[in-house]
This record gives C-alpha cells, structure tokens and sequence, in this order.
C-alpha cells in the first residue's frame, strides 16, 4: 500500500502565565490544552476571586487545525487579545515566557493539578515546574509515516528550541541559560529526545511494555519533545519554550509544518534524514538551552560546530520549497531576524541588565511583547 | 578470554556540617592547602561546593580491603574536621542546607564547570559514592555496562539517602538522582553495540568541542577515562560504611555473573534507556518501597522481592568472591530500609531536621575508632 500523502495542518496549544498587574507576580496559567483545565489559579486565596471573572476564557480558546500558519496566526492574535481583555478586567496580565522571572516556586501553598497528577504527591518537584511551554500540534496522516517523520524530526528540535527560548530567570536567578525550562521539565519521566524506532509496530510494542507494566495510561503519558498523538496520525512539538511574541511563534510554527513536510518528502522517496545517537542530539540541545540563538550547534555530518545562522540558511533552502505550498515562505524568511535579533530570552537579559536587574521590568517588557499583535 | 580482575576502588563524597548550627560549612580550600601530601593512596579531593570532600581508595582486591580503606579514609577526615570543629556526613543531600547560600571551590576546574553550566553547576549540591570494578579488557567492559544497566535502579533503591532538600521532604527517596540528571551527559546510558562504538562517539564530542576528555561524561554507569575500570555511579552514598561496602561488593558480584554468561557464550537481554529508566524513577520516587518492572515479563514485582532474586542469581558468584557477609548486610537493608526510609522516620517523629542531621553525623562514624 503506497504511503498517505501528509495532511500537515497546524494547530498551537499556548500556555498563558496569568501575572498581577500591579505586583507582577504569578497568579496562574491559562492553557489550550483540550484534555486539561483551561484555566489554573495558584494561591487558594486567588482562586476564589479569580476563578469566575475569568470563566469567560474558556471558550475563547482556538482548538482548531489550520491549514497555514496564515489563519493559525488570525485566530491566535485574536485569541491573545481577548484573554488580555479579559484579564485586565481582573487586574491581571498575560505575560508569556518559560518561566516567570522571580516567582518563587517553593513559597506555593497549593501543587496545580495537572502537574501533581505527573508526579504523584512528589511536591517539591512539583512546585519547582512552574514551566511553560508553546506546544505545536502537525497532522500527518498515517502512522507509519508520522513515527518516520519523528525519528527525522529529533535532529533539527535544538535549532527550533533555540528561536523559542524565554527562560533565563528563574525564582529571582539569573540561570545563566537561556532557556532553564527544558533543564526542569527533562527532570520528568518520559521527556526530552524519544528513541529512534524502526517502525510503528516498534513504537506500539514500547506502548505496550509500559501500560502492561503500570508505568503509563496511555501514549499521552509520554512527553518526549516529539512524539506521536494518540492515534499516531500526528506530532506533538513540545520542545519551544513558551514562545512571547507571536510573530515568533509564526515563524517556528512555519519552520516546523516545513521540516514535517520535508521528513515526510524524504520517506515518501525511499530516503530518511540520517539518524544520530540521542547522546549526540542532547549536545546540540544543551547548546541550545544554555545559549540560545548566539549558540553555535553541531552540524553531525560535518562534525563541525556551526553558528545558528548559518544553520538555518541550510535549513531554509531545506524546507523553503515546501513552504511556498504551504503559505509559510514569509514566516520562514523572518527566520534570520529572529537570529540576528535574538530570542526572548536575549531581550529579556538586556532589560534586566539596563534596569538595574529590576524583576518587575522583565515581567512588564514580557507582557508588552505578549500583547504586542 | 581472560577473567576480569574484579579489583574494587571506592569514592565518597562527605559534607562537612558545623555541630551547632547543622548546616553545611565552606572549608575545602583550607583542608586542600594544608593537605597537599598524599594520604595512604589517595589524595583529598576539592568538588564542587567549598563544603564538599570526595576521597578514594586505592585498589582493593576484596570488599574487605575497601572496608579497611573506607575506615581509614573517613577516620581522617573526620579528625580533620573536628581540628576545625566540625563534623562530616555522608549522605546524598543536606536536609536543610541550600545551594544558593553556597560557595564555589576555588579551583580552575570547579570555575569552568560553573562558567559553562551555569545554575545547573550551582544547584548540584548533592553527594555519591562511586564504585570501580577493574576490567581491563574494553570489549568485556562494554558488555557489563551495557547489561548492568538493567540492575542500578535496584543499587539505587538500596542506597537511597536524601529525601531532604533545603528544608522541604521532596516525597522521594532520592532527591539526588533527580537532581544529578540535570547536567547533559548524565543519566542512564545507552547502549552501545562495541567499545568502538563508544569510542567513535567520545572522539566526535572531543572534537566538536563538547568535551576536553571523557570524564566529563557523568553517566550512571561509565567506563573511566584514566582507569582500567568501570565506573559506577548510580548510587547515592550510604551513610553507614558498612552499607557502601555491600554494595561494592554486590558490584563485584554481578560483573562476575557477566562474566561467567559471556564463558558459556550467553548474555542478558539488553533494555533501551527508556524502559531502565522507568524502573530508575521508581527506585528514585519510593525506594524499597517501589515496585520495579521485570522487563522481560512486563510484570510489576515489589523491589525487595526483585532484589532478593537478584541476590539468589548470584549466589556461585558469593560463594566464589566469598562475601556472604556483604550480601547478609544487604539483607539487613532489605528488611530495615535504606537510609532515607530511616531520615524520613526521623523526621516523621521529631519534626526536627537537625535531628535529622543529627542521626547522619552518628550513622557516618558507625564502624570507625
């Protein structure tokens, strides 16, 4: 049976910190994510005056698929200024990024749900995640395809982390990382790079040993930083920091349909990216955590170590002919700006450095480029 | 093929706690400038932290000969602590003590490592106990790595002793093997299919500029970059010597039972890194008290059965490497706890952490003159 052309539509679960606006510190999150709650107050105390205003949020969030990154960013920018609308209703602010600046995880009275349900009633563990991630959703189509797509897709996740990271302070640190949340969430069973499988029936009998075992549910108990969905008829991306501005997120959105559709290419001619033991791949992902887009990374083939910009010329012609298909060569050509200008993570290390390492002007700059649309 | 020699070498990491106060104290330049002379074998280490001291013995042929070393070993630096006033500890985490408030080694390579790792250097204060089995042969070492890996969550459920971190009960046994993973190239490895595939992958991080050497490679299991050894690191350190010495011993054992298999031409199914780390978690999250996965039979079976069959499995090998007095204080662990079930207790009766700090100070000089 020949392989299933790839459907390749797009859809983002973000995750929104909900800050006070005038203390500017941590009240909770708003996320996209279908299978949880929408929206999640810390304190006990917050909870019960917050928890009705903001009701109204639940529906303003896009669950849709979207076939380019052209209407996903229509319905996202209207989804980010409603919430923002709402929010300031109640005095708060959306300030999107890794990791709120000066939070301070250990002072939490009350572990969120979804995160306590990760790891038992292992609490320390639990309040220290106070992460956030943007989350890229690519329909694929067969499942034999969708696990060829992801063995290629592991290579290019620390190019594609570099552009998204926006945690470089943590509980009042500077972490000396740029991006410090993928350091946390990888402390999390059944994170970072999945194994290279040689098949659907491969990944099927792995499924198995863990739920045979009592290790796992279901697949999306699984949270590598790609991995199938639970009809592995797509991919789930969870290796981008919680991405701040939305002209970013387009542009990695862009990138990561084109490196699927490049993937998918290859397989569909009898070729495959040449895979790289996990050890090699998790040096370019520690180079992409700790340095973001000023890293240089690894090029494996040449066994030299390259600057992310040139890197991303070479990927760009990669996945370039398959964007023009997709309405995403704009969004891809933006790619070396967001090199050139930095990430995040680099503009929000100059605010805290010209403001005298003030906290409180890191979370204002993060919620006027979370708002910036 | 020739028997591997099975030498056993030891390294512990001590804190070092004012009595007073309990909490850690900076004082490794002061010990490594006045100490510059070799003691016995082994020369004091600095680490990481000022308040860190990692010493090793030299190589030993028998559990026995670490236990003697061990003895030795903490002995001094336990006097060279109390010259300052001060007592040493050996367990995987302070209770309360935390990593903000702690001072760097002075040392150019304690420097780099914190320049390049940056708040993942700084919060690693955390201390274990590494085990070396001599195996000189590369093609043999690989194979007991690579089969090995299956049982080091057993090591780590009997070793487990840092429940505490900066004050807080974390709800694990051990806080240490999940903060340890932080650094890259730490974790379980995985495996590989001959020494020159290993040696492929170290020489392409080499000139990739990832790594000077090897020893910055800080998996659970690793051969080691100087030594003719396998290097097991999987473990946090056992409070009491004796403890420490059971699980060398333990070690030493299973590298024979490897060793035995290849001679008949048998080996053990190799598991990825991702199911071992299943059982990793479970050891690090409840211990003892955690149910381990038989991989091969997809079962869940209690840890304490799981490693009492373990021990059974090595039976020839205790009888031949004559450590059955090892083994009985395996035993013993497995019916009392490993230490952080004891911390925990602790804790659970007094809702005093310098008790807590208390109890580690006495457990480490168990055994000692």
């Amino acid at each position: 049976m020949p392989p299933v052309k790839p459907s390749l539509q797009l859809a983002v679960a973000e995750e929104y910190p909900v800050v006070d606006a005038e203390s500017r510190q941590l009240q909770g999150y708003i996320n996209q994510f279908p299978d949880r709650d929408p929206i999640v107050i810390y304190e006990e105390e917050t909870e019960r005056v917050l928890k009705p205003e903001l009701a109204g949020i639940a529906p303003l969030l896009d669950m849709d698929f979207h076939p380019d990154v052209e209407s996903l960013g229509q319905a996202l920018a209207r989804q980010r200024a409603e919430v923002a609308d709402l929010l300031d209703k109640v005095g708060c602010r959306m300030a999107i990024a890794g990791t709120h600046p000066d939070s301070m995880p250990q002072t939490r009275t009350r572990v969120f749900t979804w995160y306590s349900e990760l790891v038992g009633e292992v609490a320390v563990v639990a309040r220290r995640l106070q992460i956030y991630a943007t989350t890229f959703h690519i329909t694929i189509g067969d499942p034999d395809l969708t696990i060829s797509v992801m063995n290629g897709m592991r290579y290019l996740l620390p190019h594609v982390l570099c552009l998204s990271t926006s945690s470089p302070l943590w509980s009042g640190e500077l972490t000396g990382l740029k991006g410090y949340r993928q350091v946390l969430r990888d402390s999390l069973q059944r994170t970072n790079f999945p194994p290279r499988f040689a098949s659907r029936n491969a990944y099927q009998e792995f499924l198995d040993t863990l739920i045979q075992s009592n290790s796992i549910g279901s697949s999306e108990a699984i949270r590598w930083d790609v991995r199938a969905n639970r009809n592995c008829d797509g991919l789930i991306v969870s290796v981008c920091d919680a991405i701040t501005k939305l002209d970013d997120l387009l542009t990695i959105g862009a990138l990561l349909q084109g490196i699927a559709a490049f993937m998918a290419s290859l397989t569909l001619n009898n070729q495959q990216f040449r895979t790289y033991d996990r050890i090699l791949l998790m040096e370019n992902k520690w180079r992409a955590m700790r340095y973001g887009t000023e890293g240089r990374l690894i090029d494996f083939g040449k066994e030299t170590e390259v600057p992310l910009n040139r890197l991303m010329w070479e990927l760009g012609e990669l996945v370039l002919p398959f964007a023009e298909t997709l309405n995403g060569t704009r969004y891809i050509e933006r790619v070396h700006d967001l090199v050139e200008g930095g990430s995040s993570a680099d503009r929000q290390i100059a605010v805290w450095q010209s403001s005298g390492e003030s906290m409180q002007a890191v979370v204002d700059h993060i919620v006027s480029e979370s708002t910036d649309l | 093929m020739k028997r591997p020699e099975l030498t056993l070498g030891v390294e512990e990491e001590y804190q070092v706690v004012d009595p007073e106060s309990r909490e850690l104290q900076s004082v490794i330049s002061h010990f490594t400038s006045r100490n510059e002379a070799t003691i016995y074998h082994r020369t004091i280490s600095s680490e990481l932290h000022q308040s860190m001291v990692e010493l090793g013995t030299g190589v030993c042929r028998t559990p026995d000969e670490v236990m003697q070393e061990l003895k030795s070993q903490r002995e001094y630096i336990r006097d060279l602590a109390a010259e300052r006033g001060l007592r040493i500890v050996a367990g995987s985490t302070h209770p309360v003590s935390r990593w903000e408030e702690q001072e760097i080694s002075p040392y150019d390579r304690y420097q780099s490592l914190t320049s390049e790792y940056q708040i993942v250097a700084r919060r690693m204060l955390v201390w274990g106990m590494h085990v070396h089995v001599g195996i000189s042969d590369k093609a043999f070492l690989m194979d007991v790595m690579n089969i090995t890996r299956y049982y080091l969550p057993h090591v780590l459920a009997l070793t487990a002793s840092s429940p505490f971190w900066g004050g807080l009960d974390t709800g694990m046994k051990s806080y240490r093997a999940f903060v340890a993973d932080d650094f890259p190239r730490s974790g379980m490895p995985d495996v590989f299919s001959s020494w020159q595939e290993y040696e492929a992958l170290a020489n392409t991080l080499i000139n990739t500029n990832c790594i000077d050497d090897t020893s910055k490679i800080w998996w659970n299991v690793r051969p080691h970059h100087t030594y003719p050894t396998l290097e097991y690191r999987i473990m946090d350190i056992c409070p009491r010597m004796e403890d420490g010495v059971a699980i060398a011993a333990l070690l030493q054992a299973l590298v024979l039972w490897v060793w035995k298999l290849r001679s008949k031409n048998l080996t053990f199914r190799l598991f990825s890194k991702d199911l071992i780390d299943e059982n990793k978690w479970r050891a690090a999250r409840e211990g003892l008290d955690c149910k381990l996965i038989n991989l091969g039979t997809r079962e869940e079976i209690s840890a304490r059965t799981a490693i009492r069959e373990l021990l059974r499995m090595l039976s020839e090998e205790v009888t031949e490497l004559q450590i059955s007095r090892q083994f009985e204080t395996i035993h013993r662990i497995l019916e009392t706890g490993s230490s952080a079930d004891k911390q925990r207790a602790i804790y659970r009766e007094t809702g005093d952490m310098s008790k807590v700090v208390d109890f580690l100070m006495e457990e480490t000089l168990v055994g000692l003159d």
